[in-house]
């Protein structure tokens, strides 16, 4: 009955709506595939909805859904995922950046995507997300040890592609 | 000041440091040259992560995630008539134990009216006749609610 109390279902909906872009972006991150990210989004609203007595307002519900997300992710699609080819998934996620590309921007995304999946995520929620390492290991369930280690293996990975290069070219000038 | 790992140069760099390790991490940096190149060397995997997944996050499909999240159904309704099945189920299963339990308790009392049984001939011997020696003992009513119970249950 503490669900009732904590946050209206209309509130709550309002709320979880204006994180979609974002957790949109981490199910592609993590299957690099649009189609998968965007059940993947659904499938993260569906689990939120039936849990929001466990949510308390004002807690950081991005950090929450984050962490609903990934372990739908981990637990229950990764783990059943035959049927997708991985070859074409990779290819796949780079046409998604070559859409528009930013000439820096899809540097970036392309190096991340390379990163194995553990490094790829943690890289992802410290540096792109912003949050700190203790909040890091909370959203994946692991100890901050193993998101220091993984940072720096991650780091070491990315320091060894040349430095970006910001040329401008035809496809900035459409951007701007 | 033990040399650094490069878990601890990555805290250095994302700033997650206390500070007193933070001062031992800078002062050791500042005085080896080659830790000075490994930092330097780590931070060329400082890239402009932000910018570049915001824009990511432009290409979203955000209506169709929305439209999507709108036809969720409320999880509130079958949550409720969930329990209420429950609850009902419950009374009813707690209803019909009673029944039973009444019906059982009439049959028996029937039966040792019209059709005494060798016990309960050796019993009326034992006490004095009274209104009352048609009721089963305490005892019997509690094997007698038992068993009705478990005959719910099974």
């Amino acid at each position: 009955m503490i669900r009732e109390a904590a946050i209206s279902e209309q509130a709550f909906r309002a709320e979880l709506g204006r994180h979609l872009a974002r957790l949109w972006r981490y199910g592609l991150l993590l299957s690099r595939n649009r189609h998968v990210a965007e059940d993947l989004v659904h499938a993260t609203c569906v689990r939120a909805l039936e849990r929001a007595g466990q949510y308390v307002a004002g807690t950081g519900m991005e950090r929450w859904l984050l962490g609903l997300l990934h372990s739908i992710w981990t637990n229950e699609v990764r783990a059943r995922r035959v049927r997708h080819e991985p070859g074409r998934n990779g290819a796949e996620a780079h046409d998604v950046f070559a859409a528009k590309p930013h000439v820096m921007a899809a540097q970036v995304i392309r190096r991340v995507d390379a990163l194995p999946e553990t490094q790829r995520e943690t890289v992802y929620l410290a540096y792109v997300e912003g949050f700190s390492y203790s909040e890091v290991a909370e959203i994946l369930h692991v100890p901050v040890a193993t998101v220091m280690t993984r940072l720096a293996t991650a780091r070491l990975k990315l320091a060894e592609y040349p430095p970006l290069y910001p040329v401008p070219t035809s496809n900035e000038a459409d951007y701007s | 000041m033990k040399a650094p790992s490069d878990e601890q140069l990555v805290a250095w760099l994302d700033n997650e440091l206390g500070a007193e390790q933070r001062n031992l991490l800078e002062q050791a940096i500042a005085d080896d040259a080659l830790l000075n190149l490994r930092v330097q060397w780590l931070s060329r995997s400082n890239l402009p992560y932000q910018n570049a997944y915001d824009e990511l996050a432009q290409q979203a499909p955000l209506e169709r995630l929305q439209a999507r999240l709108d036809a969720v159904p409320s999880p509130e309704k079958p949550r409720l008539s969930r329990r209420w099945f429950i609850g009902a189920a419950a009374a009813a299963l707690f209803a019909s134990g009673v029944l039973a339990d009444r019906a059982f308790l009439g049959w028996q009392a029937t039966r040792s009216n019209h059709c005494s049984s060798p016990a309960r001939d050796a019993a009326s011997k034992r006490r004095p006749m009274s209104g009352h020696d048609a009721a089963p003992e305490p005892e019997n009513k509690a094997k007698l609610l038992k068993a009705a119970s478990a005959h719910e249950q099974s």
